[in-house]
């Protein structure tokens, strides 16, 4: 479903005819030699300053070779997630923060190889976050933590997986580590179990570690969701239209280089347009005008290219799990999903991507059920509106036990777990509990009750000794 | 009002060409360069970090605010010598090895320079060396590190103990910023201070940099 167009069509053909004009005109700043010429051969000119500029009808067939399928295939198949146009939503939590709020403690720290653990299972159990990410731990290796949280997804979620690499290499090292369990290239190509994210650095700079990621992923038909993060006012013109087109060419950008390496690359649109708060220097996500961008730029995609899109939904510049974390990702989610976005993600994550709490997660899994829900719409007809039960009834009754009641009751309405309903006594007698202490209960539950379906002996062996070479 | 009260006014609006124009006036008015330097100029970026410590100001206004006064100082720089100024110090600033993150940093370099110290910025990805023979070249009081990433804050430490071996930490202070930076991170790496914003910042400089006029 797609009800809410933020542009008019003009304003769609104005931000596309100027993103064709920047790809031409600026271009973008290929670090990589390799990469500059390869891109030079494809038709791109390439300047003196290591810039490569893409005239426009170079862009628009390149890009109609990126699929507007994509699968994201997961340890359990039935876990399989299909991105294509008019597709099912999904969710995904944030990936690459470095901070984590304890559940046992309720504190702050650095997270830990075992929340990373943890965060699978609850990802596991949460039955509206469909695929997966990590905390990137600080009690490993930095330069390889990026390889080491992979097996331990696999271990412990039967989801689809996100990485967020730090080099070609690296990738090489993932595919590696997701043939173990999916047995051959062939089929990892075919429903592969992890995708990875790599980033334009704004304005317009593609560096080497981030093209390399790309050929790697694309080699091996891993699914790239090409990111921007470009900030308002910092690096980026600071105008809701400006920063919303520049991350959007950034991204496409990304895409024309990703499609030149490896053409027919499953690949996904993913800018995260920021906002510079000027007083403090620190970039912003959970804006009301972040979701105006967000939703702007999934109308644009859809209406241009139309390849599978992930928004940052459930966001917020907060600190703790609060009502400003809940009024900012409520806005950020619903507009972009409205818009038609596949993906929307950013669970569990508070201050602006740094940090990642396991109570906001469990709640995050409400919000985007609801979510789904507004999406799934609500259907009438002669039975839906339920003429006939009301003729049953008729004036004075009740419905209670009818059984047009019985046939939807339980289905017509999303069933939240860990709201408060029913009554103010019956609030009090559970011990007066706020959302998030239900939040961090049903997390702690999760953690205690949920085991995920284990892989099988051999192949958590051949994960072990893969990352034993790490060193 | 006073040629340097308007300029005063006018480096606090960021209003560069004005600036510029009233510095040449006030030199021939045969204004004293000191009296340029300190009413004209540094006066007005006192007002402008506390303005900004206190919400009224915002960082692009603080920028083009300190891009006025480099317009005028490219003027009076050269009359220094001659005036009997000195810096308030040297100061050598960059983002450490690693990291290519520049905002955080020019910023506070441009406060350090509205405050009178003397600039030396080597830029982004500034290895632990280039600090070292930086400071010994310039014979900097200062040495200023940024950091965005958590995975470059090792540098800062890097840096500290490549300044500690080359027996250089007894005259020259260090001062670390950046998003992910604390105190308790400065205190953990033995950096002499820490500055959690720009206009912050400039105020630990004085202080440290006094610090070691008085311990010296």
């Amino acid at each position: 479903m797609n009800i809410f167009k933020i542009l008019s069509e003009q304003e769609v053909e104005k931000l596309h005819s100027a993103s064709l004009h920047i790809l031409n005109t600026i271009g973008l700043k290929v670090d990589s030699e390799k990469v500059r010429k390869v891109l030079e051969k494809a038709g791109a000119k390439v300047d003196k300053t290591m810039v490569a500029h893409f005239p426009s009808n170079l862009v628009d067939e390149t890009i109609k070779k990126a699929p507007q399928r994509v699968i994201y295939g997961a340890r359990n198949p039935k876990y399989d997630l299909v991105l294509e146009p008019g597709g099912d939503i999904y969710n995904r939590p944030l990936t690459g923060a470095e901070g984590y709020i304890d559940l046992e403690t309720e504190k702050y720290r650095l997270a830990k190889m075992s929340d990373v653990t943890d965060w699978a299972i609850l990802v596991d159990a949460l039955e509206n976050i469909d695929y997966c990410t990590a905390p990137y731990p600080s009690d490993v290796d930095a330069d390889t933590r990026d390889i080491r949280i992979l097996p331990v997804l696999l271990k412990n979620t039967e989801k689809h997986v996100e990485i967020q690499p730090y080099s070609g290499e690296d990738v090489e090292r993932m595919v590696e580590l997701a043939l173990a369990v999916m047995g051959s290239e062939e089929e990892l190509k075919k429903r592969p179990i992890f995708n990875v994210l790599t980033s334009i650095t704004s304005p317009l700079q593609l560096l080497e570690y981030a093209s390399d990621v790309m050929i790697a992923a694309g080699k091996h038909g891993i699914p790239l969701e090409i990111n921007s993060m470009a900030i308002a006012g910092g690096t980026a013109p600071v105008t809701v239209a400006g920063v919303t087109l520049l991350s959007h060419v950034e991204v496409l950008a990304g895409a024309v280089v990703a499609e030149i390496l490896n053409p027919g690359a499953p690949i996904v649109y993913r800018p995260l347009p920021m906002v510079m708060d000027m007083s403090s220097g620190v970039a912003l996500e959970g804006t009301v005008e972040n979701a105006m961008m967000a939703a702007a730029q999934v109308q644009l995609v859809k209406e241009t290219y139309n390849i599978p899109t992930n928004m940052f939904g459930q966001v917020s510049d907060t600190f703790i799990t609060d009502g400003q974390s809940m009024i900012e990702r409520v806005f950020n989610a619903l507009l972009p999903s409205l818009a038609g976005a596949n993906i929307v993600s950013g669970s569990g994550h508070v201050e602006h991507c740094y940090t990642l709490d396991p109570v906001q997660l469990v709640i995050d899994n409400e919000i985007i059920g609801m979510t789904k829900r507004v999406l799934q719409g609500f259907e009438i007809n002669d039975d839906t509106l339920g003429l006939d039960a009301l003729a049953r009834v008729g004036p004075g009754g009740n419905f209670l036990s009818d059984d047009h009641t019985l046939k939807y009751f339980k289905t017509e309405y999303f069933r939240p777990h860990i709201f408060n309903r029913g009554t103010r006594e019956m609030w009090q007698s559970k011990g007066e509990k706020d959302l998030n202490e239900n939040a961090r209960e049903r997390a702690k539950a999760i953690l205690r009750e949920h085991k995920p379906a284990p892989l099988a002996e051999n192949i958590v062996k051949e994960l072990d000794s893969i990352i034993k070479r790490l060193g | 009002m006073s040629i340097l009260d308007e300029m005063n006014t006018s480096v606090i609006e960021g209003d560069r060409d004005k600036v510029e124009e009233l510095t040449r006036q006030a030199l021939e008015q045969g204004i004293e360069v000191k009296a340029i330097l300190n009413e004209g100029m540094i006066a007005a970026m006192d007002v402008v970090g506390q303005r900004f410590e206190s919400g009224e100001m915002f960082i692009p206004e603080m920028i083009v605010a300190g891009e006025a006064m480099t317009r005028g100082l490219n003027i009076l720089r050269p009359l220094f010598k001659e005036s009997g100024i000195k810096p308030q110090g040297t100061v050598v600033i960059g983002t450490v090895k690693g990291d290519v993150h520049s905002i955080g940093k020019s910023l506070a370099s441009m406060m350090m320079e509205g405050a009178g110290f003397k600039i030396i910025d080597l830029g982004v990805n500034v290895s632990p060396e280039q600090f070292v023979n930086s400071v010994r070249e310039e014979g900097a009081q200062l040495v200023g590190m940024s950091a965005l990433l958590t995975t470059t804050m090792p540098l800062m430490k890097a840096t500290i103990d490549a300044l500690k071996e080359a027996g250089l930490l007894d005259k020259v202070k260090t001062l670390i910023g950046g998003a992910p930076i604390t105190q308790e991170y400065a205190d953990k790496i033995g950096a002499d201070g820490y500055g959690p914003d720009a206009a912050t910042g400039v105020k630990k400089v004085k202080e440290l940099v006094q610090a070691l006029a008085a311990s010296g």
